[in-house]
């Protein structure tokens, strides 16, 4: 057997004939764009010295859009791994495990909490008062909840690659593909941590009294946007090793 | 261990190659498969590396065993030693057979798998170097250890067989060649169900309409596109994976004088698939001249192979 990344532009190749793995990169490309607009939307609204809901009554798409775009995404990957799992078991060793089935409605989910994020900050937006609260500084609460759920899903995610990973542990792989899984998990992982951060930060606000509001406010914006470029060259990584690590066919 | 349990590279067997470079046997096979099992249960890496480590020494224990069984001799300087005083293997002419059976009055009464045919100045040989090599590695049941500690039996043995026959160039009489291809190809075409995705897109559409109109047009452009690309791409069929099936069987039917019965006998060569159609056509041809030129069927005439 060929070893897998022997030759790396055999591997392109044989990985760009698979019109499915193409679309599943695609649109984990735009996922990463997405985030990468979101931090952007955050330093914008830093930037512009606004509350959270002036800013969002100017500039509506700089905090809704990117979140729809990810939500959209992420649903799109779950779905294609989804249909790879029904359509390919037993064809591909990696895949016969329902282990890699719940990582894909996994996806699924996580797209709806994206979902459920957008939503919240939406209908904050619309009724100009908070779902949880009436105060305008607490309106991160609601956001921090379904940020600490996407964490969850995050790093459920790295768990149920792991078993997967623990389940086909075969000697005849060689090194890389098992390094490969290493990395995939160590990444899903960390980004389930920085989500954790970025809920935390979104608490700082929260709990922020009205009087340093502004301060805390544009610090904490500093960490959140800083917490999501993290995630996004995490993001970025990921999709590294998942184009050169590990041979589909 | 790693070495062992890898796959053997394709190659085209053509000429010369070493005649100790055989298939793995399927015992050993079914033993490393065993050994695999049980090492995936093993969660402790460290436990399982030395597991591995001590089944490696074990082998090379063997290895050092072997060598002295064979007075140091390895393969080849066996067979260099079984040949006649004039007797020289012809450079570049060693043929890898899959299998060859031996059949006596339409009966097979010998099997062999995988073994090389030598031609020399004198004869053909067949050499079969069967060498097995079975790592050991069982959960030790005995009553006597600790309910919470791991108990395991480890080892290795390797079962050589060497096989050495040679046939006299007189003694052969005939040769067919008897060649069968297989070509088969087929695909998996398949369309995505994509009508979830159509009820999601939907979905953020409609959100962003509730959340003002403003919203919903400003994310259409992308939202709707996107969504409209990913479904476009999802309902073209695509074909997802192709099989293709190759059989090749490519046997020689030698008619001879059987050496050790002294019985008319025919042995069916299956070729190794690795092995180029032209090899085989070219050693086939050269072994055609050799029995014109040595075959005693002329003064033998009742022992014309059917």
């Amino acid at each position: 057997m060929e070893h897998p990344t022997s030759n790396l532009s055999q591997v392109l190749t044989r990985r760009l004939k698979n019109y499915n793995l193409g679309i599943h990169q695609l649109f984990g490309i735009l996922e990463i764009y997405s985030i990468f607009w979101f931090a952007f939307s955050l330093y914008q609204q830093r930037k512009s010295k606004e509350t959270i809901l002036q800013y969002f009554h100017g500039s509506w798409p700089y905090l809704m859009a990117p979140l729809f775009l990810l939500s959209l995404t992420i649903f799109v990957q779950g779905l294609i791994m989804v249909n790879d799992v029904k359509s390919t078991i037993g064809q591909r060793p990696y895949l016969q495990s329902t282990t890699i089935g719940a990582y894909a409605r996994f996806r699924q989910v996580e797209a709806i909490v994206v979902y459920a994020y957008v939503l919240y900050l939406g209908m904050s937006y619309r009724s100009e008062y908070i779902l949880f609260s009436t105060k305008l500084t607490e309106n991160w609460l609601g956001s921090v909840v379904i940020i600490l759920v996407l964490a969850t899903l995050k790093i459920a995610e790295s768990i149920v690659l792991l078993r997967n990973h623990r389940a086909h542990l075969n000697y005849n792989y060689t090194w890389n593909h098992r390094q490969y899984y290493q990395m995939m998990v160590l990444m899903i992982m960390t980004q389930g941590l920085l989500w954790y951060g970025f809920a935390y930060f979104g608490l700082q606000i929260d709990t922020s009294s009205i009087s340093n509001f502004k301060g805390s406010l544009y610090t904490n914006l500093g960490f959140l946007m800083g917490i999501l470029f993290f995630v996004g060259s995490v993001r970025v990584i990921e999709q590294l090793i998942s184009v050169v690590g590990k041979e589909i066919t | 261990m790693f070495a062992l349990v890898r796959n053997i590279a394709k190659k085209i067997y053509i000429g010369n190659y070493p005649i100790t470079d055989m298939e793995p046997h399927t015992e050993s096979e079914k033993a490393r498969q065993q050994v695999q099992n049980i090492v995936h249960q093993i969660n402790d890496v460290k436990l399982r590396d030395e597991i591995l480590s001590l089944i490696d020494e074990a082998r090379d224990n063997n290895l050092d065993q072997l060598s002295w069984n064979r007075s140091g001799n390895n393969i080849e300087a066996i067979v260099d030693k079984l040949l006649l005083p004039n007797e020289q293997i012809i450079e570049g002419s060693q043929l890898k057979l899959a299998q060859l059976q031996k059949e006596y009055n339409h009966s097979i009464e010998e099997l062999r798998i995988g073994l090389v045919v030598l031609r020399t100045n004198l004869r053909l040989i067949f050499v079969d170097v069967e060498a097995d090599y079975i790592p050991k590695l069982q959960k030790n049941h005995s009553r006597l250890h600790l309910e919470n500690s791991e108990d395991y039996i480890v080892g290795h043995s390797i079962k050589e067989n060497i096989y050495f026959q040679p046939i006299e160039f007189r003694n052969l009489l005939s040769i067919d060649i008897d060649i069968n291809n297989t070509v088969s190809q087929e695909y998996n075409i398949r369309r995505t169900r994509s009508l979830e995705l159509l009820g999601f897109v939907v979905l953020l559409l409609l959100s962003a309409l509730l959340i003002s109109p403003d919203t919903f047009w400003g994310i259409l452009p992308f939202v709707g596109g996107i969504g409209l690309l990913s479904f476009l791409m999802l309902r073209f069929s695509q074909i997802y994976q192709s099989y293709e099936d190759n059989q090749i069987n490519r046997d020689l039917r030698l008619g001879m004088i059987d050496p050790i019965s002294m019985n008319k006998s025919v042995w069916r060569l299956s070729v190794d698939d690795r092995v180029t159609l032209e090899y085989i056509l070219h050693w086939t041809s050269e072994l055609q001249l050799i029995i014109n030129q040595h075959s005693r069927a002329d003064v033998v005439p009742n022992l014309v192979v059917e």
